[in-house]
């Protein structure tokens, strides 16, 4: 309460700043704005911490934008409630260009889950797609489980897999519960507190399988202590070619996590489609693309039609799924 | 029964909060199947506070200074204020102020020592923390 | 390619300058309350990028080293932790600030950390492979017990009244539920309010508790004392150095528990302090024992060489198994990929030369921090010399700030104004605080792990007994508490 009224007093003066200073619209001087853009520094905004998977794809894509535009592109983290912080924060940013959200698959997640109050639809404009990281169904080296048909067996004939996850809600979670529905068996998710204690986990032998990114588990994997029995994607992943895929095995799901450069939803059209632009030289450019792999992430561009596709149809399956799972 | 003392007060306010706690825990949904839910752990502390808090009201305050000091409390509103006014006005300038103020409060009198501190020690604490730390901080309406 | 020739990698006048540079960098974020040595390392993280491998990853490692040593000074000088790590640190080294003894104490903190980070290190070069296999065997019903074995430690450190202690606890266990349950995403307690979702972040509580009431009390005392702008510490001893050689024992016994911790997954700096103060004060003899929390040089010296040990221990997973063992691991993991080094059992295969030279470079780290800490002290306890009224407000609008630094939130800073008050009043009436700093940092994590165990055992309870590590902590765990009850007990029988 304290806070909302500290922040009305803060809005009333500068709304009153803002209208002495500037009365057009920027919907009527779209045009105008896209040509004089950008304007000045713009700035990415990451709803996690410094050092994680998205910070990185977010500095990779920031330093080469850089590049592109002639304007300093900052990064700024702001962490909290599973990454409903940051991309509220990016939700309410000034809608001018200068302001991109890295969003990533949490963004359709949390609103189904009940933990957010976002809408990709209504927030958000998207101005492309920067990665996609597939979930890996991974077993010991030295696990029973040979192939991924081995595993499904196992699951049919009533064993009780224990599948680690990265959190219960989180979209590794999602991945495996959706398997779990899709071949009618019963596993018992153990949520750990993020990827690394889940493959710890399994890497010691406590627990049967984990459903996290390829790139948690590749070293592992590359070292013979780990092995990927499948991916959850339409396509094998570049970094495991001898995987195959579920829908390989006549399963059709692809679940996973992706990540994505976004504006708030009130920004101009032709701001945006200048910033697509700029962003799709940026992201197909090879140092882009040699960054993303160095960091061992799944590289995937899309244009905003493509982004805003992958978008509706995850958010189908989610809103399917989620409910489903009775997660409070 | 002795005299009503310190122990007792705390005690019955850890047995109010003990219980607010177990009714409120009591609506938490558990569909973790056959591990404990949501509830356990804060049902079975709240319980044992309950215990630990009846244990306290037996027992008899050691001889401390009690008396609640006028100006303590002073100094907590004034603190109070001060972060209150942070994020509105912005860090340098409120720390300005505040920095003046409560040197005034805490009773220094000499101008020569609250001019410069109040004027040194936002700077130099905002320079450090943005620049040579890169950690942000607020700014508000006035700096 | 060996350790000598690590070292030979080193010579260049560049990496040294950068391994002072992080590592005094780290002793101000250290000292600073809110600035823990993981946001340090985060904070620098990207500064890294634009650098070759060995200067970045030393950068960041003097940081690392240096802002949980740094931890110490304000904790011992002014009893405000700067990070959760030297908590314990304060007990006995504020003690010794009030006793005159600062500077013998500062003394112990720095050549405590010395060691932890030099045997620790040592571990970590020599003995990797096999301490990887501590990692994994450390499941939910071992993280358990090792989080029961640290609650245990509350009624040692309660102080003058063991209810008081224990109700100080356990209220830090139930302000650790609030937020969404870590098993269910669940809600609790937070009354429909978005901050709370995230819970408490124990960081800004802890700077209320200790920092802020300490202020508070420090004004009191200050109101009731009138005078001239007053000193905080009377008098300023010289260095008792005859101390050191009795302490040997327990810095060297302090720094393995330290590096062992560090090696288990998700157990940190403030979890292996406050272990090794407990081992410490558990086998020291009767009249040494009475002596803990009242200045007791041991305490210092186990608490520092228990939080710097980690230091080395905590590397270890992540260099052989690809797997960050605590949070300043973690973002170095980020360090790693970003310089397209993979942590990972090949490591040694794939960039063995930059790891002997990183092994190097961490042994160098530890010895430039501990000369740095030594010269320091003249410079550090003229703290002390700052007339009290400043002092007063320095504590308090660096507390505001740092609060604000750990989430750029407003919340957190709200948070240090109310525990600052609540802090006062525990003081006045008995309660200590650091059994509230306790239970909030390993509340979670038993929590988390006793519902974890429980759902991979389908709901028996027989898991914690048919494991070895996990029964035999448990059982340590409730030995440790009621140790002290009973020879109470006993003692007040007596009587």
């Amino acid at each position: 309460m304290k806070k909302y009224l500290l922040s009305m007093g803060m809005i009333v003066p500068l709304m009153a700043l803002a209208a002495c200073g500037d009365d057009s619209s920027t919907e009527a001087n779209g045009e105008e704005a896209a040509e004089n853009f950008p304007e000045n520094s713009l700035e990415v905004i990451v709803p996690y911490a410094e050092g994680g998977g998205t910070d990185l794809v977010a500095r990779a894509f920031a330093e080469n934008l850089q590049e592109e535009l002639g304007e300093s592109v900052s990064v700024s983290n702001r962490e909290g409630g599973g990454g409903a912080v940051g991309m509220q924060a990016g939700a309410n940013s000034s809608a001018d260009g200068h302001s991109m959200t890295l969003v990533t698959v949490e963004l359709l997640t949390l609103p189904h889950s009940g933990l957010a109050e976002l809408s990709y639809e209504e927030d958000f404009k998207p101005v492309a797609l920067l990665n996609e990281d597939s979930a890996a169904i991974t077993v010991h080296a030295d696990s029973d489980y040979e192939t991924i048909e081995d595993f499904i067996d196992a699951a049919d004939s009533g064993e009780n897999l224990q599948i680690g996850n990265s959190g219960t809600g989180a979209i590794w979670h999602l991945a495996a519960s959706a398997l779990e529905q899709e071949i009618d068996g019963s596993f018992n998710h153990v949520p750990f507190d993020g990827a690394a204690p889940a493959v710890n986990n399994l890497l010691g032998g406590h627990i049967d399988a984990v459903s996290v990114s390829p790139a948690e588990v590749i070293n592992q994997v590359e070292n013979g202590d780990l092995r990927v029995l499948a991916v959850m994607a339409d396509e094998r992943v570049d970094a495991l070619p001898d995987v195959p895929t579920l829908s390989e095995t006549g399963i059709d799901l692809s679940i996973g996590t992706w990540r994505g450069i976004t504006v708030p939803a009130d920004t101009p059209d032709e701001v945006v489609d200048v910033l697509a632009d700029a962003a799709a030289t940026t992201a197909q450019s090879d140092d882009f693309i040699e960054r993303i792999e160095t960091l061992q992430l799944g590289y995937r561009y899309e244009d905003p039609a493509g982004f805003t596709e992958l978008m509706n149809d995850q958010d189908a399956l989610f809103g399917e799924l989620i409910p489903s799972l009775d997660l409070n | 029964m002795k005299r009503l003392h310190a122990n007792h007060i705390i005690s019955l306010l850890l047995m109010v909060f003990a219980a607010a706690a177990f009714i409120m825990a009591q609506s938490f949904n558990s569909s973790s199947g056959v591990a404990p839910g949501p509830a356990f752990f804060p049902q079975v502390l709240s319980g044992l506070l309950f215990v630990l808090a009846i244990i306290l009201a037996f027992q008899t305050p050691t001889d401390t200074d009690k008396k609640l000091n006028l100006n303590v409390v002073f100094i907590m509103i004034a603190f109070g204020v001060y972060v209150f006014l942070v994020e509105p006005i912005g860090f340098v300038v409120s720390t300005v102020i505040f920095t003046a103020g409560y040197l005034l409060i805490l009773g220094e009198r000499r101008w020569y020592f609250i001019v410069p501190a109040a004027i040194l020690l936002p700077l130099i604490v905002s320079y450090s923390f943005e620049h040579l730390l890169h950690v942000p901080i607020p700014h508000g309406l006035l700096y | 390619m060996n350790l000598w020739e690590g070292f030979l990698g080193l010579a260049d006048p560049m990496i040294l300058i950068l391994l002072v540079t992080g590592v005094l960098l780290g002793v101000i974020i250290g000292s600073l309350p809110g600035l823990t040595a993981t946001m340090g390392v985060a904070l620098f993280l990207p500064v890294t990028f634009g650098m070759e491998a060995i200067p970045g990853l030393l950068l960041l490692i003097g940081i690392y080293f240096g802002s949980i040593y740094g931890g110490s000074i304000a904790a011992i000088l002014l009893n405000t932790p700067g990070t959760p790590a030297a908590a314990a640190t304060a007990m006995d080294g504020y003690a010794m600030t009030k006793q005159g003894e600062a500077r013998t104490a500062l003394n112990i903190a720095v050549i405590a950390s010395g060691f932890g980070s030099i045997i620790s290190v040592l571990m970590l070069i020599f003995l990797s492979p096999q301490l990887a296999n501590i990692a994994l065997n450390f499941s939910a019903p071992e993280m358990f017990g090792l989080a029961l074995f640290g609650l245990s430690i509350i009624s040692s450190i309660a102080g003058a009244s063991l209810v008081k202690g224990l109700i100080a606890g356990v209220v830090g266990l139930l302000i650790a539920t609030i937020g969404m349950d870590p098993m269910t995403s669940y809600p609790r307690y937070t009354f429909d309010q978005p901050v709370l979702l995230e819970g408490f972040n124990f960081i800004p509580i802890m700077i209320g508790l200790f920092a802020v009431s300490e202020a508070f009390i420090m004004a009191e005392d200050y109101f009731k004392d009138k005078g001239g702008p007053m000193k905080v510490a009377a008098k300023l001893l010289k260095t008792n150095w005859r101390l050191m050689p009795k302490l040997f024992p327990t810095m060297t016994k302090s720094s393995f528990l330290g590096s062992i911790i560090g090696i288990i997954p998700g157990a940190g700096a403030d979890v292996a302090a406050f272990v090794s103060y407990n081992e410490a004060q558990r086998f020291a003899k009767k009249e040494d024992k009475a002596l803990f929390g009242k200045g007791n040089p041991k305490g210092i010296a186990a608490a520092e060489a228990g939080n710097q040990g980690v230091t080395g221990g905590a590397m270890v997973p992540l260099l052989t198994l690809g797997i960050p063992g605590d949070a300043v691991a973690a973002v170095m993991l980020g360090a790693f990929v970003v310089q397209g080094i993979q942590p990972g059992p090949q490591i040694f295969q794939t960039s063995g030369e930059l790891m002997y030279t990183l092994f190097a470079g961490m042994l160098v780290a530890a010895i430039v921090m501990v000369i740095i800490g030594l010269l320091g002290i003249r410079l550090f306890t003229k703290v002390l010399l700052v007339p009290k009224t400043l002092m007063i407000t320095i504590i308090l609008v660096l507390s505001t700030i740092g609060a604000f630094a750990i989430n750029n939130n407003m919340f957190d800073v709200y948070v240090i104004l109310g525990a600052g008050i609540i802090g006062y009043f525990m003081k006045k009436h008995g309660f200590p605080a650091s059994p509230i700093v306790l239970a909030l940092i390993l509340g979670p994590m038993a929590e988390s792990e006793f519902r974890r165990a429980l759902t991979m055992s389908e709901g028996s309870l027989m898991i914690f007994a048919t494991r070895p590590i996990a029964a035999t902590l448990i059982a340590l765990a409730i030995l440790s508490l009621f140790t002290p009850l009973l020879v109470k007990f006993f003692k007040d029988r007596k009587n």
